[in-house]
């Protein structure tokens, strides 16, 4: 049931309108219907199988009652970003006024620009990149229109440690995310994060939320939407991150400059990440990356099976994937005891910094040492259940952890071209 | 009870956007929102210009094939909604 709902989804997600055979969906039963539902909505793509499946000759096909279902969830969509956007057009506004420079990231951007109606691509915050040097005034701005630090004792860290601040306005719809710089969390040092000296050089203007901003030139926002889905998020970021991508590519296809995208991935060493998600939305949603990228990026060492293990992931979304997180993977992979011993005490007691990213600790409290036990109860919480089953020596759950080690640790070796 | 000759308005905390062939109206106060299929958007594109519902019904009545009863009825029940959602104002 589930391989079939996810191949109907696919296909009614792939660029071409005629790929699903509307038969598939003449047999599809009350229950069937149900998963498929089901299944958009977890992946964050309801609204892209509405508007294919109120367009022949796919129309014909589709019970009123889910037509009906699916509507309710593109008008709801449309409605969330309606409310996004009337948050982002004052902060807009006040941080050019302000004489600070923003680059409209992701979702925000996306929506309004690339999939060209708010009511196809869900988001659950607005992420904004200004310089590293304006980042405190771009912090003293925002706090004036009424926003509060999600985290306040990263006030004092900004722009010197971690990438970003989060924060929100009380009554206010989303989470802001303020970017000084774009690191990918996950990716080495080695690998760490794009070159944000370029970014800013190569940032174009576009019109957003009817307000004058700036986003990344088209080879460095696709850049950032493959590693975001293929680093950060190790593939698990579901079929949206997929769609993200193919329809970037359609919408821009005749201006991107596969070159200098190339020339970048090559110098920084993320062939097999990018590789492997142009390859996936090539071949499961048609996105037209050239034959010739798709070589050149191909990585000459790549485990067997390691297309199925990156697609379990990626159409697994909300399984599999939210219990188990990269610090559990590294924490229970096979590996010496110093080596275990390490990153639990890693996991257990981070860096004051990091613990100010974690709890709403107020600014230079000693809270803050009271919060390391909170942090234990967390993890007992959150991790305490696939512990236990992998202590007891469950068989799925173990092989499970082995693969995922297994891909983690092949993804992040340095490319061998 | 309301009336053809009704003069209504966008309220000023309703905020609408295109979407598609559709166009949606939310009230940033209440969250309602209402979706419009291209027929409801084309009524609210002639209410905003006309401002009355004897306006609208009159130029609607030009460009669509429907008895005047019918598209009279249509135009209040939806109006009707919509003043009950607090998407659309007496003006």
């Amino acid at each position: 049931m589930e391989i079939t709902t996810c191949a109907t989804l696919l296909d009614c997600l792939h660029r071409d309108e005629h790929r699903l055979d509307p038969a598939a969906l003449s047999v599809l039963t009350d229950e069937g219907w149900t998963a498929l539902i089901e299944m958009a909505t977890r992946h964050g793509v309801a609204p892209l199988l509405y508007r294919r499946l109120k367009a022949p000759p796919l129309a014909g096909c589709v019970p009123d009652g889910v037509r009906k279902r699916l509507r309710g969830l593109y008008l709801n969509t449309a409605a969330c970003n309606m409310r996004l956007y009337e948050e982002l057009r004052p902060l807009l506004l006040a941080l050019r006024a302000a004489g600070i420079p923003v680059v409209v990231l992701k979702g925000a951007y996306l929506a309004e620009q690339v999939y060209r109606n708010i009511a196809l691509r869900p988001m659950g915050d607005i992420d904004l990149l200004v310089p590293a040097s304006q980042a405190r005034e771009a912090w003293r701005v925002v706090k004036e229109l009424g926003y509060r630090l999600l985290y306040p004792a990263t006030e004092t860290l900004i722009p010197s440690f971690g990438k970003d601040f989060v924060c929100r306005k009380p009554g206010g719809f989303a989470p802001v995310e303020i970017h000084w710089t774009i690191r990918i969390a996950g990716i080495s040092d080695k690998k760490d994060g794009m070159d944000d000296k370029e970014l800013w050089q190569n940032a174009r203007t576009i019109r957003i939320a009817e307000i004058d901003a700036m986003t990344l030139s088209i080879e460095d926002f696709l850049l950032h939407l493959c590693l975001h889905a293929s680093y950060q998020h190790e593939f698990a970021f579901g079929l949206r991150g997929l769609c993200d991508i193919a329809i970037f590519i359609e919408r821009f296809e005749p201006e991107i400059d596969w070159s200098a995208l190339r020339a970048r991935v090559s110098r920084h060493r993320w062939c097999k990440g990018v590789y492997l998600i142009l390859y996936l939305a090539s071949v499961r949603m048609g996105a037209a990356v050239p034959e010739e990228v798709l070589s050149a990026l191909k990585p000459v060492d790549p485990p067997a099976g390691v297309i199925e293990q990156v697609e379990r992931r990626l159409f697994g979304a909300g399984a599999e994937t939210m219990a188990m997180t990269s610090n559990t993977i590294d924490f229970f992979k096979p590996g010496r005891l110093g080596d275990w011993a390490r990153v639990l005490w890693r996991r257990l007691f981070p860096s004051r910094e990091e613990m100010t990213y974690m709890y709403p600790i107020p600014p230079g409290s000693w809270v803050l040492y009271g919060y390391y036990l909170v942090r234990i109860r967390d993890l007992m919480r959150r991790h305490g259940a696939v512990a236990w089953r992998l202590l007891r020596g469950d068989r799925e759950l173990t092989e499970t952890v082995r693969r995922r080690a297994a891909l983690r640790e092949w993804l992040f070796k340095a490319d061998a071209q | 009870m309301l009336t053809r000759d009704a003069r209504l308005q966008i309220p000023e905390q309703v905020v609408t956007r295109q979407v598609g062939d559709e166009t949606v109206l939310l009230n940033l106060e209440s969250g309602i929102y209402f979706g419009l299929d291209p027929v409801g958007s084309r009524f609210l594109e002639l209410l905003e210009a006309e401002g009355t519902l004897a306006a609208v019904l009159a130029k609607m009545l030009e460009e669509f094939d429907v008895t005047e009863t019918q598209l009279e009825a249509d135009l209040l029940r939806l109006a009707d909604e919509m003043l009950a959602s607090g998407l659309l104002e007496a003006a």
